[in-house]
């Protein structure tokens, strides 16, 4: 055997998205060579508004490295798509193809989401499927990103002292909005297909991701704060009312894609890559704490809460119509502000089950690496990053038009 | 304004204080005037209080006494006038003001800055404590398009 059979080959879609990148650099780490594949950079920036909701000046990282070919594709286009098969591997194929590419915006209308999500991966199963029929070969282990969003607040069974116990993969599908609607119809396609084309696949389904580098979902909650200066923290009675927070870590997310990819057990499986959830109420308190600002704790019972978070969220609704009226988007999505009404608990135990231990299970550890990187990086701000970047910019800007 | 207004005007004018973070968005530029806005707010809410309850503007009083409902009952001195300054809505609270009240009066002179400085902090809460803050109004405004956010 050469030196180049020897390579190990994946290929990643949305490679130039924020978990696809911090893949990239985990298989390359892991001595995986890389196809990486996302939508040409002016065609991505129209589509992917939710990344400039609040600044225009942010970018993922880079995965210009030495492993990665990078090939411009549509998961809308099929012959787009027919590109990446052609890629010379070095008489190698393909171990591998990660598939975290979709279309993640709440705001995002049913359709598009449809067009992209749902049909962008038809067509992408359908080439994949072409090929190796072609080649007589087997498919690759195909790993598939879903959400825990596909379950909705699920039917908890209880502890006797009446808390919630975390659902399992096992809960049913009950997607609470139109993007989780598409990863559970993605789901059905690629269960459905895999069953008729015997592709070995595995599904994943990452609870709220957080990390360096996002631009979206948990990095506008830490922004909002951020910029609001304070906030309340809510302490719910009866505590068995308390809400939850699941979150994970992006570099836990892509270490469990890489584990699973190499792992036979994952086949025809799904995975909740969750880390150990906490309550709100400590996650807050947590952020609040990490981002320097003042925040009040509240005792409130629970029928107070339910309804000031009801209210809070009517009003949300309403912005969104007025934005959408606009033409234009809200500050925070909709589907965000679900997290302040309803129970969201997943339990990681079948991943861990399988040997996987997650770097960040301590949300604490997590929460402070990524707030400090933010801050370290001026993506949130801090009256020093202020003074010293915006504030005299904005001086030196003014004094060039004086002259 | 008398005692007890005073404690609403401070409370409603400290409120406003970090409003000059939002003003025309200068928030750094501004920045200085959170500070004069509290000084002088503060300090001439003091010199008049302290002022009027020491006689010193007793020719307020004069004009006062001439409001309608005022004459039937008119203030007798500066310190009737701050204990009972609602009067001049048509609630009297009936305080005599003896020499022992003195000595509450300076307790309530001296609780100005403190009502202020309550104020001023939930003002913090709407408009933002740091000049990169924007506070829960930032929150509840809504985007604007084509510029950033922050």
């Amino acid at each position: 055997m050469t030196q180049n059979n020897e390579k190990k080959w994946a290929l990643v879609t949305g490679a130039n998205g924020h978990t696809g990148s911090f893949l990239v650099h985990e298989l390359v780490n892991n001595g995986w060579h890389v196809v990486a594949t996302d939508l040409r950079q002016d065609s991505r920036k129209k589509l992917m508004t939710k990344e400039t909701v609040f600044r225009s000046d942010l970018h993922y990282m880079s995965i210009d490295l030495e492993q990665v070919k990078f090939i411009a594709a549509d998961l809308t286009n099929r012959d787009s798509l027919k590109e990446l098969f052609s890629v010379d591997l070095e008489g190698s194929e393909y171990q591998a193809i990660f598939h975290p590419a979709s279309l993640y915006d709440y705001f995002a209308e049913l359709d598009l989401l449809r067009k992209i999500n749902v049909e962008g991966l038809r067509n992408f199963l359908e080439v994949i499927k072409e090929y190796y029929n072609k080649k007589k070969k087997k498919m690759p282990h195909f790993l598939h990103w879903s959400t825990c969003g596909v379950y909705g607040e699920p039917e908890y069974e209880k502890t006797p002292d009446g808390f919630d116990i975390p659902a399992d993969e096992t809960a049913p599908y009950d997607p609470p909005n139109d993007y989780s609607i598409s990863k559970k119809e993605q789901e059905l396609l690629l269960k459905s297909f895999a069953e008729k084309n015997n592709l070995k696949y595995t599904i994943i389904r990452p609870a709220p991701i957080y990390g360096p580098y996002q631009t979206y979902g948990m990095y506008h909650i830490f922004l909002m704060f951020n910029k609001m200066g304070n906030g309340p923290v809510p302490h719910i009675y009866p505590r068995k009312k308390q809400l939850m927070m699941p979150m994970v870590h992006v570099e836990d997310l892509v270490r469990a894609a890489a584990f699973l990819a190499n792992n036979p057990k994952a086949y025809g499986e799904a995975f909740n890559v969750v880390g150990d959830s906490t309550t709100q109420e400590e996650w807050m308190e947590c952020m609040f704490h990490e981002l320097g600002i003042s925040y009040w704790i509240v005792p409130m019972w629970w029928p107070i809460y339910i309804a000031c978070a009801r209210t809070l969220y009517k009003w949300a609704e309403g912005e969104a119509v007025r934005a959408k009226k606009r033409n234009s988007r809200p500050k925070f999505d909709l589907p965000m502000a679900d997290y302040i009404t309803h129970q969201y608990y997943f339990t990681n135990e079948k991943i861990k089950a399988l040997g996987f231990k997650f770097k960040y299970n301590d949300h604490a550890a997590g929460t402070r690496q990524t707030i400090r990187w933010y801050i370290d990086h001026g993506w949130l701000l801090s009256e020093d990053w202020h003074k010293d970047q915006r504030y005299f910019k904005e001086k030196v800007e003014n004094a060039k038009e004086v002259k | 304004m008398g005692f007890f207004t005073a404690y609403i005007v401070l409370s409603i004018l400290g409120l406003f204080s970090h409003y000059f973070y939002v003003y025309k968005g200068k928030r750094a530029e501004n920045r200085a005037w959170v500070s004069y806005y509290g000084m002088i707010v503060v300090g001439l809410t003091l010199i008049f209080g302290i002022l009027m309850y020491l006689d010193v503007l007793s020719f307020i009083l004069d004009i006062l006494n001439k409001i309608p409902w005022i004459q039937a009952d008119p203030f007798q001195n500066g310190a009737d006038y701050m204990w009972n300054s609602f009067r001049l809505i048509g609630i009297n609270p009936n305080v005599v003001p003896e020499p022992q009240l003195h000595y509450i009066a300076a307790l309530l002179f001296l609780t100005y800055t403190p009502t202020y400085l309550f104020a001023k902090m939930v003002s913090q809460g709407f408009f933002g404590r740091y000049i990169h803050e924007g506070g829960y109004v930032w929150g509840f405004l809504p985007r604007k398009e084509g510029e950033d956010n922050i």
